[in-house]
């Protein structure tokens, strides 16, 4: 089993089986391009900075690749994350302890930087079904927007959507 | 650390994410396709970078749905809801909307209207006669013996009288109820790609007026309608219509029927300049094998009585019926002569399928000729495509072949500088005025 060595921007080492980095189409490119699973030469042993991530997204990442081991990798650009993707059960507990904080935010940060496509299709769709059925008070709310408009601005805004209410 | 030879890009993204707006663009992107237009708004409503990020919505109108018997109007929605607008008071063939429901904008891909069956009208009617009879005979029936006031010329002049009462405000009520909510309408600038409608909606005046009213200020890309004798009789309204909606494309759907009559008003001079002025720069003809039995049945039996009043009370002008019988005897000279007179008006396109406007399923050369030589003299760009049924024969003789198919060259015109190409395959051929000097005036 070759293992290749994931370094965060907080200088935490991830000895990370070389299977379950397929999944990231950035570490993927740099692999293949750097020949760095070729055994027999030293470039198998460099480690690989990640100096966007930290340790503890990071750690979230491979967790998530652990569990998704041997899913089917997205190619292409991401034209069906829409409205019909439903989250499994298993990605929801996943991200529910994080949701309404910076961690789930860096983390589908994370998935864009590293080019994980169902993680971060998974991620957003978790992001925005926070939003469903909310006002944007309640969004504001729940993830600890400041509020920065006026009441003039509330009212302008309130008028040009008022045929949505 | 050891850094890798080749590094990694960085990106400028907040070094502490707190809220969903500190996310890069790319992500916002995807996470705002996730959402539903309401959901979508309300992400908008958070924070400035949001407003900004998030541009105001458009509603649209993804479909219209009229339920006359439910009394109900659906619009579906990109905001995934229906929003119904009730009641609608309709009164044979006749809907509006009682309350004032208006948006800004809004796309609509098809409108489908669907008239309240006859029967319900004829009904409504029946019992109001019998009611209003009953309650005249209740009244009088103390003053003249039974009898008597059956057969008495009162009677039935009071009865007609009654009739005509109740057609007029059968048919106007709901206009004068309009009149007197002038600032109603249904959208302010709604786009509409294709209002298509049904073969039950006829072109009289309180539909044109009602439909009028409800489509001010909407912008129509196509409308398909019946063409029938009402709308004969309401040409000139029909125009006004067209242009009130700004339509560029008109399809009229010639029902086929025994008399055709509806093809007299084709070949007026009125239609086709009409036509032109309101706008019009696409007219498509096709046929429809719709007959209206219920109107069959109206006009052969108690409704005749019904269809003069409505007649009377509908039609700008009399139906000349000596046009009718007369007007389309030469269907070969009809066909030619309204296309010159269509592309003589301004219509710039006109789309054919030659079984709606002749009985004939195939055109032979010749025709095609004497089309050609009496358009160009026109001067003017056009565009015409005749679908038909058979193939284009070379002549009318017993011995006649069909033409090749392909594309093929007319004669050049060099006088008028242009050639005129024909392209002739399976069912349909295209006749497309070609230019060879591109700055002569064509």
């Amino acid at each position: 089993m070759v293992l290749i060595t994931l370094v965060s921007s907080d200088e935490q080492n991830f000895p990370v089986e070389r299977e379950l980095l397929k999944q990231s189409g950035t570490i993927e490119t740099l692999i293949v391009n750097m020949n760095l699973d070729d055994e027999d030469t030293d470039a198998a042993a460099m480690p690989i900075p990640l100096p966007n991530v930290k340790g503890d997204v990071l750690e979230k990442v491979i967790q998530w690749m652990e569990h998704h081991k041997g899913d089917p990798v997205k190619e292409g650009d991401n034209e069906d994350n829409n409205a019909e993707i439903v989250v499994p059960q298993w990605d929801d507990d996943f991200f529910k302890p994080a949701m309404y904080g910076s961690k789930h935010l860096e983390l589908t940060v994370a998935a864009s930087y590293l080019d994980i496509k169902n993680l971060l299709t998974l991620s957003c769709k978790a992001i925005s079904n926070t939003f469903k059925g909310k006002t944007g008070p309640q969004i504001r709310e729940e993830w600890g927007v400041p509020n920065e408009f006026t009441p003039e601005e509330e009212e302008a805004i309130r008028k040009e959507n008022e045929w949505s209410e | 650390i050891f850094y890798h030879p080749f590094s990694f890009p960085q990106r400028s993204v907040p070094a502490i994410m707190t809220t969903p707006s500190d996310l890069p663009p790319e992500i916002l992107d995807m996470i705002t396709k996730c959402l539903p237009v309401t959901d979508h708004i309300a992400f908008s409503r958070t924070c400035r970078r949001m407003r900004k990020f998030v541009p105001p919505c458009e509603m649209e109108w993804v479909k219209l749905e009229w339920h006359p018997k439910q009394n109900m109007i659906l619009l579906y929605t990109n905001i995934e809801e229906k929003f119904k607008s009730e009641p609608f008071m309709i009164y044979h063939e006749q809907a509006y909307m009682t309350e004032r429901k208006m948006c800004d904008s809004g796309k609509v891909d098809c409108w489908r209207f669907f008239k309240c069956p006859p029967k319900i009208s004829i009904w409504l009617f029946y019992i109001f006669w019998f009611f209003i009879e009953y309650l005249w005979i209740w009244i009088f029936s103390d003053f003249l013996p039974l009898s008597c006031f059956h057969f008495s010329p009162f009677y039935l002049f009071s009865v007609c009288w009654l009739a005509f009462v109740f057609r007029i405000a059968l048919i106007y009520w709901p206009y004068v109820f309009a009149q007197s909510n002038p600032g109603y309408r249904f959208f302010k600038a709604a786009k509409i790609k294709h209002l298509v409608l049904s073969e039950h909606f006829r072109f009289h005046i309180g539909n044109l007026e009602a439909l009028s009213i409800l489509l001010t200020g909407c912008n129509i890309d196509k409308i398909t309608f019946i063409v029938d004798n009402v709308t004969d009789a309401n040409l000139c309204k029909v125009h006004e219509f067209f242009a009130l909606i700004r339509v560029k494309k008109v399809a009229f759907n010639i029902p086929k029927g025994k008399s055709r009559s509806e093809l007299t008003l084709t070949m007026r001079d009125e239609f086709s300049v009409g036509l032109a002025l309101a706008g019009i720069e696409e007219i498509t003809f096709s046929s429809c094998k719709f007959y209206d039995s219920d109107r069959e049945r109206l006009d052969r039996g108690f409704g005749r009585l019904w269809s003069a009043f409505g007649r009377i009370l509908t039609c700008d002008s009399k139906l000349n019926t000596n046009e009718i019988e007369n007007g389309v005897e030469d269907k070969s000279a009809y066909l030619l002569d309204l296309l010159v007179k269509l592309f003589n008006a301004g219509i710039k396109s006109v789309i054919v399928n030659i079984n709606a406007l002749t009985d004939r399923t195939t055109i032979v050369k010749h025709d095609l000729d004497t089309l050609l030589r009496k358009t160009a003299a026109l001067k003017k760009n056009m565009s015409l495509v005749i679908h038909c049924q058979d193939e284009i024969m070379d002549g009318t003789d017993a011995g006649s072949r069909p033409l090749p198919k392909g594309s093929y060259r007319s004669d050049d015109d060099e006088e008028l500088g242009r050639t005129v190409e024909i392209n002739y395959y399976s069912d349909s051929v295209t006749i497309v005025y070609l230019s060879t000097q591109p700055k002569a005036e064509l």
